[in-house]
């Protein structure tokens, strides 16, 4: 037996119905696969408790958010990437989970923000080595706190960023100082400042330093440490072929033959992001960087105590902040860095 | 997607992903693109962007034509052949078109006049109208705006019509009033079945299409410059009415509605059961104001066109003209001699022997190129280029654009020996083959003459274009004497082909410029 749609929301499909039957017709007539029990059960199950919500916050507002959440819904389930038998997990999650405490930005702009928060857990949940749960469970943690949908865009970003969107971490420095500064610190996980600190001070030390956890900027011991990044493409990575590694000026190209990553690191994550075919200009090692590689493949830096050894190594490249290696033994890539320990 | 539009939705996802080779480039916006549109991420394609999307959705969701013809490789592709014929099956390995959608497309980007043929029920007219959305208006103006041939078409159908209390008092033609059609204002005009209208109708077409204004008792109507879609059942102009020739000339391209694929019934049944029509349909994000048609065509404008490519496109078109037999001065040794003087192109041209049917494709047609065609040619070459995301024109854009400027241009000789053989009389019926055939052999000829890195003509004519301004009489002398060399040269082993008339034509422009430069020298000293 299906679930029943009811309270709020079965008012608002009942005033509307043809309007809503032809929505779901179209949808039909352009996504054949779109499974009528799929939507049912996404109406019931993950859109009623979100207009419940928003029947208790701003009950005005209804028409306009069942419709947007309606279309938006034919949208995703015909995609397959929301309901029963998604391919994309963490929607439905994103839905149940961060929609229903946002009813005043959504009574506000209902459009905005389903996508905003439909588009952004996808991005998230489909980089690899991302943290998608942790985006949804850190918007949910603030999202009574948010006072309109611009905030949430900015929020949104910043929480991208510690969830292992590396490649956002300029952005997302920079958007921080536009948030209210208890959202702020909620995001950087920091439960109180220490006192004589400013978030501006952190924000700064993050900016100079991408190893350091704004959690336990107190903490100054380092230790030399060997992450690994991706690896085979059979066995969950993206290279097909053992990578080589280049410095192209401060950033860190990486290939297979086939194709071009971009690799960005920092505390919170490593991604590679596809680069395109233009071969850039690739610069050489610089030899004042702290990290270095003798020819046994032991790696040191010049004031962080320990070593990680790299036997086999093939490729290296070194910025000021990090050391990149590729053996022989290995699809993954050895990201050497300065950490807290 | 907004609470309204249910459909408006178009993938964020890039049509042809751009190249970025420097440092890299993160968008944080990008967190936020996806399957759903949002403000900031809805509406800021690009004008090349957004006409791909629109390409994209009418391939995909409106008109079903599964044929892309239009191909382009990027690297290595497969072929496979299949039956008795060997029929080859090329799967191109770059991104490809249906040719039947995207003419209508780069013919709206240049504003141009596109014709479509085709039995009926193929899709044409549904074509013509998603165009006329595409450009902004809502489905009932398109469909008020459509012009529909019949065998009693009048000039004041297709016009307007005096007002009639003016026609009573009026004193002069001035004080008559006309009551012009609305479709005249249009930017999209559709004019469906064209080849059911009446003779002296096509006439007041003609002015319409050829010229961009109405007349009517000596009033003129000015239209804005507009994108036209025709339609016809049939391929070479026939109907109720023939069509007059000078309006089949202002016909940019032809494009045909390929038969429909029966895989795809399931597609038709679902559109009966929810009778819905893709028109109804169309996105608002994918529709164009007129400042962005106006966008369009100056940035379609400015895609380049390489010397390299300009030349081999010079080379093809010097092909056609030229009938040695036709005449006795070299000026008017050509097709159009012929024809004007109502000669049999075919009888006239057998006189001709011991030329190379297969080098000298100018044997394959009966008459030769208009300046009308090659600006076309041009333009849609352009615009081809600019669809595929390039800066300039490449070879393979001019390639596939040819049959369709010169499919109803172009006419075969069907008796010539070459499209007598065998293996090439199926394309007496498929002329976009035969004609991308043709500049097939024509490029091959060029590589053959090596004139990429030999071409003395193209030297001298890019010497004269630098000026005469402070050339010697010496110098031009020299370049009189370097032309007489030429020709001389040239005289004593080469057979006349269509590309060395063309040449020979040049250079006797070529040393008729320095001539008499020479004689104002000399008056002037």
């Amino acid at each position: 037996m299906g679930l029943v749609v009811d309270g709020a929301l079965a008012e608002a499909l009942k005033a509307n119905r043809s309007h809503f039957n032809d929505q779901f017709h179209l949808a039909r007539l352009i996504r054949p696969e779109l499974d009528a029990a799929a939507f049912s059960g996404t109406l019931a199950e993950t859109v009623q408790p979100i207009v419940d919500a928003v029947a208790v916050a701003n009950a005005p507002a209804l028409p306009t958010v069942v419709d947007a959440l309606y279309t938006a819904a034919l949208e995703l389930v015909g995609r397959r990437l929301l309901g029963a038998g998604a391919i994309e997990p963490h929607l439905d999650a994103a839905w149940q989970t961060v929609l229903p405490k946002v009813p005043g930005l959504l009574a506000a702009d209902p459009v905005q923000t389903i996508s905003m928060v439909s588009n952004g857990v996808l991005t998230v949940a489909r980089t690899p080595g991302a943290r998608p749960a942790d985006w949804i469970a850190g918007l949910a943690g603030i999202g009574d706190a948010l006072p309109e949908v611009a905030t949430l865009a900015t929020a949104g970003k910043v929480l991208a960023w510690t969830c292992g969107l590396a490649q956002f971490r300029a952005a997302a420095l920079a958007a921080c100082r536009n948030l209210p500064e208890a959202i702020a610190l909620a995001i950087l996980g920091i439960a109180e400042l220490p006192s004589g600190q400013s978030l501006e001070g952190v924000l700064g030390r993050l900016e100079s330093d991408p190893w350091l956890d704004p959690a336990r900027t107190a903490i100054h011991h380092r230790v030399v440490v060997d992450r690994h990044v991706s690896g085979f493409r059979g066995l969950g990575g993206v290279f097909v072929k053992i990578p080589t590694v280049e410095c192209v000026g401060a950033h860190i190209l990486v290939t297979d033959g086939d194709h071009r990553w971009w690799l960005q690191a920092d505390h919170f994550g490593s991604v590679l992001v596809r680069a395109t075919s233009d071969a850039p200009q690739p610069s050489a090692n610089g030899a004042d960087h702290p990290f270095s590689i003798d020819a046994t493949g032991h790696v040191h830096h010049a004031t962080v105590a320990g070593s990680v050894h790299i036997p086999h190594c093939t490729s290296v490249a070194i910025t000021p902040s990090m050391l990149v290696a590729v053996s022989t033994l290995s699809y993954s890539l050895h990201v050497v860095i300065a950490a807290q320990s | 997607m907004t609470p309204g539009e249910p459909f408006s939705h178009v993938s964020e996802t890039p049509t042809r992903p751009a190249t970025n080779g420097g440092a890299p480039q993160f968008d944080v916006e990008d967190l936020y693109r996806g399957p759903l549109a949002t403000a900031t991420t809805g509406t800021a394609a690009a004008l090349d962007e957004k006409l791909r999307q629109a390409y994209f959705w009418v391939v995909n969701q409106a008109v079903i034509s599964p044929h892309y013809d239009i191909e382009y490789d990027d690297g290595p592709s497969e072929t496979f052949y299949f039956g008795d014929s060997k029929v080859p099956v090329h799967l191109p390995s770059g991104q490809s078109y249906s040719s039947f959608i995207l003419l209508p497309f780069l013919t709206f980007a240049t504003r141009g006049r596109c014709l479509f043929v085709g039995g009926p029920g193929r899709g044409k007219t549904q074509s013509a109208v998603l165009m006329g959305i595409l450009a902004g208006y809502s489905v009932d103006d398109v469909r008020r705006g459509m012009q529909h041939g019949h065998p009693q078409m009048t000039v004041a159908d297709l016009l307007g019509n005096p007002l009639p209390a003016d026609l009573v008092g009026a004193q002069s033609m001035d004080d008559i009033r006309i009551a012009w059609r609305h479709w005249l204002s249009m930017r999209v005009k559709i004019i469906d079945e064209y080849n059911r209208i009446p003779t002296r109708t096509q006439s007041a077409l003609l002015t319409v299409m050829g010229d961009g204004y109405a007349e009517l008792l000596d009033h003129v109507y000015e239209c804005p410059p507009s994108a036209w879609y025709l339609t016809a059942n049939d391929d070479i102009g026939g109907g109720t009415y023939p069509v007059i020739e000078a309006l089949r000339d202002r016909i940019d391209v032809v494009v045909m509605a390929l038969a429909f694929n029966s895989r795809f019934l399931g597609d038709l049944l679902l559109r009966v059961e929810q009778s819905l029509r893709p028109e109804d349909l169309v996105p608002k994000s994918l529709m164009f104001t007129p400042d962005e048609c106006d966008e369009l065509d100056r940035q379609v404008r400015a895609v380049s066109v390489p010397a390299d490519v300009r030349r081999r496109l010079e080379f093809f078109a010097s092909q056609f003209e030229f009938c040695e037999t036709a005449g006795d001065q070299l000026e008017y040794r050509t097709k159009d001699t012929v024809r004007l003087a109502g000669g049999d192109y075919h009888l006239v041209a057998s006189r001709d022997t011991g030329r190379d049917v297969i080098r000298d494709i100018g044997v394959q047609t009966s008459n030769g190129l208009s300046v009308r065609s090659l600006m076309t040619i041009l333009h849609y070459s352009k615009a081809l280029a600019y669809f595929r995301g390039q800066e300039e024109v490449s070879l393979e854009d001019v390639r596939h654009i040819v049959p369709f400027a010169l499919r109803h241009k172009l006419a075969p000789d069907a008796e010539t020996r070459y499209l007598q053989e065998d293996a090439n009389q199926m394309l007496a019926s498929d002329r976009v083959s035969w004609l991308r055939r043709l500049f097939d052999l024509a490029s091959a000829e060029y590589d053959r003459l090596d004139l990429d890195r030999d071409d003395p003509v193209a030297d001298l004519k890019a010497q004269m274009a630098r000026g005469l301004d402070g050339v010697t009489t010496e110098q031009a002398r020299a370049q009189l004497v370097q032309i007489e060399r030429l020709m001389a040269e040239w005289s004593a082993g080469k057979k006349l082909y269509g590309n060395l008339y063309d040449d020979l034509l040049q250079l006797k422009y070529i040393h008729q410029r320095y001539t008499n430069y020479l004689a104002w020298l000399e008056w002037a000293s």
